[in-house]
């Protein structure tokens, strides 16, 4: 008697427990990142690697993750602002050629080491937070850009000829169909994008950018592990934050 | 009323479409048969102007389908693909809706409107109404198809190949349901096929393509018994009536007779079949049943006259009003000139 409602109940209390588990998952990171940040345990037990003294930072280290953050998110807002535009740009009929040159050049910034990037930037607009910006947008451009134009391209032809034949005009079909369609894997771009991005600022602090670059740049130059793996350990919890965080943004629930 | 004057489609210097003039007659289904190439798809993309013509124009009860904007005149005419096409992010119901939203409808209105097609397209509402397309069967999208194409009460319906993709089964589950509803709503359909045996069932008209021309338009009796030329002879094969008599049920040529020593039929059996089963039987005739009803006989030379069947068949039909397909013949009774 009692087994015949709860047996009814069990694939939403299943699926609820499984949306349930995936957020728990998904804020592990943040919650292990900011543990680190605010407590000193992360310094004592990297000081055996600093001949014993827990290692320090002339700022915060809350102070230097923030900035971190405010460098990746900044940058990837101008990724977005730029990247999802120009794929709708040249995904747009007619424009073949556009495409190809557009996919081209993303692919060749792909095959272009990211201190390469980064060097270059820094004869053209000098020393400090701006060349680094500059080189996190190019490099965070090449996912998003091609995961766009991959993403739009993907959407079946039939459900596009369908979307026509119904009347919708083409700003229409594009935000009501293709966007939506192409959302999982333009996502999976600003993902990748960011997450890396996350380890290329890191490069930006011999820029001159304050972040998460600071302690291993320190660190190197006066030989303390202990400071280069601070520097490291956090930043690498901050990629895994943002990649859970965006992960459960991207799939929508 | 579709009608098509002079109409053309180049693509650099092939013709897709050449000096079509034709007119669609109004509450009737008119197939547009061909060989693949044939010109088919093209003309009716330049209906709804997906495909915008060459040379030539197409009148939708006498106004310029060129005079409208693309996307209004789309709104007014439902449009079912071979690949269905559904919104795989959408539900069933918004899929359905889709129309009606673009037209600015009541949204209150939609539902009970979404809610009336899926049950008249058989999908049970509350079953289907919040289901994902990756959740129905093939049959099933293409029922939720013809069901967004009629959401917005179009007066017309293009169809490209609606059923090719279906199985054998479901496909003609799927024809004789549409069948039913076209009784009801009397919407002025044109169906793009490729396959004859469609042509024949569905059609009230069947106007056959070659190579961009028309070959001949007329009732699917008049391409089976008077093809115009060599061509439509041969495309329909030397078996064209029996594929026409596919299409039939048998209950249709039933007329009074004595049953006696006769083989049994059941009245719902398509009228080839019969044709086979009294050719095994080694009979002349075979007495027709309705379950545990006997309706009368049919003979081989009643078979003869698919167009002479008017009263037997009409009566046979009217005992019965839970007879599934009423007679298709007797909906063709004009014989449509094309305009050219």
């Amino acid at each position: 008697m009692t087994a015949a409602p709860s047996s009814s109940a069990t694939p939403l209390l299943a699926a609820r427990s499984r949306r349930l588990g995936r957020w728990l998952s998904a804020l592990l990171w943040p919650a292990l990142l900011l543990l680190f940040l605010f407590t000193p345990i992360l310094p004592r037990l990297l000081a055996p690697l600093s001949a014993g003294v827990p290692p320090t930072t002339d700022s915060p280290l809350w102070q230097l993750t923030l900035a971190h953050l405010g460098l990746v998110l900044g940058a990837e807002l101008i990724v977005l602002a730029v990247g999802v535009p120009l794929a709708i740009y040249v995904t747009r009929p007619g424009r073949a050629a556009l495409m190809q040159l557009a996919e081209a050049i993303t692919g060749l910034g792909q095959t272009v080491p990211t201190i390469a990037v980064l060097a270059l930037a820094v004869p053209a607009l000098g020393f400090g937070t701006l060349p680094t910006l500059v080189g996190l947008i190019l490099y965070g451009l090449v996912p998003v850009v091609s995961n766009g134009i991959s993403g739009l391209l993907g959407v079946d032809k039939a459900v596009q000829d369908a979307a026509r034949g119904m009347g919708m005009s083409n700003w229409q079909r594009l935000s009501r169909i293709e966007l939506p369609l192409s959302l999982p894997v333009l996502g999976a771009g600003i993902r990748t994008s960011t997450v890396y991005n996350v380890g290329t600022a890191t490069i930006g602090a011999a820029l001159g950018a304050s972040g998460l670059g600071e302690p291993i740049i320190n660190g190197l130059s006066q030989q303390n592990t202990g400071l280069v793996l601070l520097g490291a350990v956090l930043a690498g919890l901050l990629a895994l934050s943002l990649d859970a965080l965006l992960g459960l943004l991207v799939s929508g629930e | 009323m579709i009608t098509l004057e002079h109409l053309e489609k180049k693509y650099g210097d092939t013709f897709a479409v050449r000096d079509l003039s034709l007119t669609f007659p109004d509450a009737s289904i008119t197939a547009l048969l061909g060989p693949s190439g044939c010109g088919k798809t093209t003309t009716l993309r330049m209906i709804n102007r997906l495909i915008e013509p060459s040379t030539g124009r197409v009148l939708l009860d006498g106004q310029d389908a060129a005079s409208l904007k693309p996307e209004a005149l789309r709104r007014g005419i439902g449009y079912v693909i071979q690949q269905i096409g559904l919104f795989p992010h959408l539900s069933v119901a918004q899929n359905v809706a889709t129309v009606p939203d673009l037209l600015g409808r009541d949204k209150s209105q939609t539902r009970t409107r979404v809610d009336e097609l899926l049950a008249l397209v058989g999908l049970e509402p509350q079953t289907y109404r919040n289901k994902r397309p990756a959740e129905l069967s093939g049959g099933q999208a293409q029922r939720v198809g013809v069901a967004r194409a009629l959401a917005a009460d179009p007066p017309i319906l293009l169809m490209d190949e609606p059923f090719g993709a279906l199985d054998p089964i479901a496909r003609g589950e799927v024809q004789e349901r549409f069948l039913n509803i076209q009784r009801e709503l009397k919407k002025t359909v044109v169906i793009v096929s490729h396959d004859i045996d469609e042509a024949l069932r569905m059609g009230d008209y069947v106007a056959l393509m070659q190579t961009g021309e028309l070959a001949q338009f007329g009732t699917p009796d008049d391409l089976v018994r008077r093809p115009a030329s060599e061509f439509v002879r041969q495309f329909l094969g030397d078996d064209a009536n029996l594929r026409q008599l596919a299409g039939v049920p048998v209950r249709h040529f039933v007329r009074a007779g004595d049953a006696n020593g006769l083989p049994r039929i059941e009245a719902s059996t398509n009228t080839r079949t019969a044709l086979a089963l009294m050719l095994r039987a080694g009979s002349q005739g075979a007495a027709i049943w309705d379950g545990e009803r006997l309706l009368g006989v049919v003979t081989f030379s009643d078979l003869t006259r698919t167009e002479a069947q008017g009263g037997v068949a009409q009566d046979a039909t009217s005992q019965d009003a839970s007879v599934q397909g009423v007679s298709q013949a007797t909906a063709r009774q004009v014989i449509a000139e094309p305009t050219r």
